[in-house]
């Protein structure tokens, strides 16, 4: 350069001492001082050693005005982590072994004792519908199971948080629930937990990492949180969740993350503590007792009667519409009664329908249904009944029979069976026809005389006459034979055929049997009356056998014209003629 | 609030309890002392009015038989050395918890109490004996606890001390 200079300027050079001189006004250094910073800028070596001095010295000033922060370097932490693990991530873990062993020990520890704690609280629990809804609500809500349980199983309160300075055991923060109303001296506690922590490290000679989690007496527990610098230590009543254990682990990490340098450089101002009082109201969780409605008694005592009491009314509306269905019932049944209508009308049963006048009132089928006699009214209309039964009691009534006479009714046949004197005979063949229901009238018995008065004997002939012509024998359709009931029949007809022919007071006439056999034109009228002489046939020798003479029955079939002519048809009548021997 | 971490050490029965037991907040008994060997008072004073609370770890009296565990000093940010002016002997305890609590917190501050100053006749302290102290660089403070000497004076000093 001093040649350069010599020839364009064409000035005399300088000599070494005016480029001295020079240099030292200009840069302010000497030659060697200049020459190292020549070297330093022109060498990268030298220049990066030289930083290297400085570098360390400037972060931290740069830190310290607050120029640098942790969120400005964590994408090039990160990113350098990242670089450094992908090639040759064994120099990572070789750096980071000693840290992570014992911190991958306690996570495991502590997660198998939270396994424990929470099989313990699903033993507890077991199998019931309430941990059945849980694990719905779970589904359906779309959170963890964990966090239901956790919000709905366990019994517990946390009372208060503190945090506490691991090595001055000075109080940094407390929150407390609102419930809480009152505390000792949460410094002077949070000292002595921190003494009770050392004393047991000391005396147990544990490391500083394993320290006091929780101490417990009775429902009472102080859960202990430990950090490089910090203590989170929570006052418990009840059981509570292992997962509490891992929401104060997280306060505690969030804590160092955003007040590490508060922490590391603390000196006993707890201010700048309290800005970060969510992360330890995050740790007060609680969990109240599912508090037991007392039941109503009161309540459950009214409804109960009142339900008594409506039960009882709608048995007894039952009960008695029962009743009254079995009275209907049983009136119905009655013969000669007929009713059309039954329904309640204020408070009354009413009955309508027909009813013969033999079949009287029925206050005691009312009463037997245990119903008053006002409570139920009839409005029966009267009607005359043909039910056998009315007829024979309306037969009873109006014929007053003597008590050796018994009174039933056949078809429409009022039988007397038995012995009666001749007037009374005389009076009930007189009036039996008059009785409605009755078309024909049959003594079946003897006439009882009286000392005083014996019968005539043309009396006693045309008695025994007219018995003979009111026995009839019906027969089913094709039947000729007799039952047992037509075979007494039989005999007692066969007693006065042997009165009427034992009479011999006319020798120019004498009596014969006419044994009327009754058929009908419908069918086959020839095969209705073979039918019909086969059963006249047949009593002719059945009167044969019972001693009558054959001469004097004479058997005949009659066709019914007419149904209403009196007579069934399929039936067998008998008449008694007189007529000349000579006829015969 | 500025809370500070105030360690008071001594022999048997120098009279730490009765130094702190009058004048300051307590709420656990004495035998946490013989439990685990310590137990937390608290006092609140005004320095330069600025509230500074006290948590007093009055520690158990060193003995033969019972040694003062170096972790309940650590953190402190001061420390008394109570000695017993009738008891001469308490001098050399003290002496030794000094060296214990230099170890334990470097930085802490440390005055010395010379206690039952309502004795002083009966003293074996002697006055050589508290400028050897002096010499050291910690401030000596006669104190009686029975008399209220000196005692609040004694806790302003160390709290002046820490917060400087």
């Amino acid at each position: 350069m001093s040649e350069g200079v010599k020839r364009s300027a064409g000035i005399n050079p300088m000599s070494a001492g005016q480029m001295t001189e020079l240099r030292r006004a200009i840069t302010g250094l000497d030659k060697e001082e200049f020459q190292r910073l020549s070297d330093l800028v022109q060498n990268p070596e030298l220049f990066s050693e030289e930083i290297s001095l400085l570098l360390p010295l400037s972060i931290k000033k740069l830190f310290d005005k607050g120029e640098i922060d942790i969120e400005s370097l964590r994408g090039l932490v990160e990113q350098v982590l990242e670089q450094s693990v992908k090639q040759n991530p064994r120099s990572l873990a070789n750096i980071l072994f000693p840290i992570m062993m014992p911190a991958i020990r306690k996570a495991v520890a502590e997660d198998i004792t939270k396994m424990v704690d929470t099989l313990n609280t699903s033993l507890e629990y077991g199998f019931s519908l309430k941990r059945m809804g849980w694990r719905l609500q779970a589904l359906f809500s779309g959170r963890k199971y964990a966090e239901i349980v956790l919000s709905h199983a366990y019994v517990f309160k946390v009372n208060q948080v503190f945090l506490i300075h691991k090595s001055t055991g000075l109080l940094l923060h407390q929150v407390q629930d609102a419930d809480l109303q009152q505390t000792s001296d949460a410094d002077m506690v949070s000292s002595m937990l921190s003494a009770i922590k050392d004393f047991v490290q000391d005396s147990f000679q544990r490391g500083s990492d394993e320290g006091l989690d929780t101490i417990k007496v009775g429902n009472f527990n102080i859960w202990m949180e430990q950090g490089p610098h910090a203590i989170i230590a929570a006052t418990v009543e009840g059981n509570a969740p292992g997962e509490l254990r891992l929401i104060m682990k997280e306060a505690m990490e969030a804590i160092h993350v955003n007040l590490s340098y508060e922490l590391n450089n603390f000196q006993g101002d707890t201010e700048v503590f309290n800005t970060k009082d969510r992360f330890l109201q995050n740790c007060l969780l609680k969990e109240k007792k599912e508090v037991k409605k007392k039941p109503p008694y009161a309540l459950t005592a009214i409804l109960a009667a009142l339900l008594v009491a409506l039960g009882y009314w709608i048995y007894m509306r039952v009960d008695e519409n029962q009743r009254f269905d079995h009275l209907i019932k049983a009136i119905n049944s009655l013969p000669g009664v007929l009713v059309t209508d039954s329904y309640k009308q204020d408070g009354l049963f009413i009955v309508e329908g027909m009813t013969d006048p033999e079949v009287g009132d029925f206050n005691s089928l009312v009463l037997n249904q245990g119903f008053d006699s006002d409570a139920v009214r009839f409005q029966m209309e009267e009607f005359i009944s043909l039910d056998k039964q009315i007829v024979l009691k309306r037969a009873n009534r109006l014929l007053t029979p003597p008590d050796s006479i018994t009174l039933s009714v056949k078809g429409d046949t009022l039988l007397a069976t038995g012995n009666a004197d001749g007037e009374w005979i005389r009076f009930a063949e007189n009036r039996a026809m008059a009785i409605t229901g009755v078309s024909f009238f049959q003594m079946r018995g003897n006439v009882i005389h009286s000392r005083h008065e014996p019968e005539p004997m043309m009396e006693q002939l045309e008695r025994s006459v007219l018995a003979i012509e009111n026995y009839y024998f019906v027969f089913e359709f094709g039947e000729v034979q007799l039952d047992s009931l037509q075979k007494e029949d039989f005999d007692l007809l066969i007693t006065e055929v042997k009165t009427v022919l034992n009479f011999d007071f006319n020798q120019d006439s004498i009596p014969a049997i006419e044994i009327i056999s009754h058929t009908s034109f419908s069918g086959n009228p020839e095969a209705n009356s073979a039918k019909a002489q086969q059963r006249a046939d047949r009593f002719i020798d059945f009167m044969i056998a019972a001693g009558i003479p054959v001469e004097v029955l004479i058997p005949k079939v009659v066709f019914i014209e007419d149904a209403n002519d009196g007579l069934p048809v399929r039936s067998v009548s008998f008449k008694v003629k007189y007529v000349t021997p000579a006829s015969l | 609030m500025i809370k500070k971490k105030v360690c008071m050490l001594g022999a048997f029965a120098v009279g730490k309890t009765s130094l702190v037991q009058r004048y300051v907040k307590s709420i656990f008994s004495e035998k946490y002392q013989t439990t685990i060997g310590v137990k937390i008072d608290k006092k609140t004073v005004v320095v330069n009015q600025t509230e500074v609370d006290l948590l007093l770890w009055d520690i158990h009296g060193e003995d033969d038989f019972q040694k003062v565990k170096s972790s309940y000093i650590v953190g402190s940010s001061g420390y008394f050395i109570v000695i017993d002016g009738t008891r001469a002997e308490t001098f050399a305890v003290g002496l030794e918890l000094l060296k214990l609590a230099q170890s334990a917190a470097p930085a802490a501050s440390c005055v010395f109490l010379f206690n039952k100053a309502d004795i002083k006749s009966e003293w074996e302290i002697t006055e050589k004996q508290s400028n050897e102290i002096r010499t050291m660089g910690f401030e000596v403070i006669e104190t009686s606890a029975k008399d209220n000497l000196s005692v609040n004076e004694a806790f302003n000093h160390i709290a002046a001390l820490m917060l400087k």
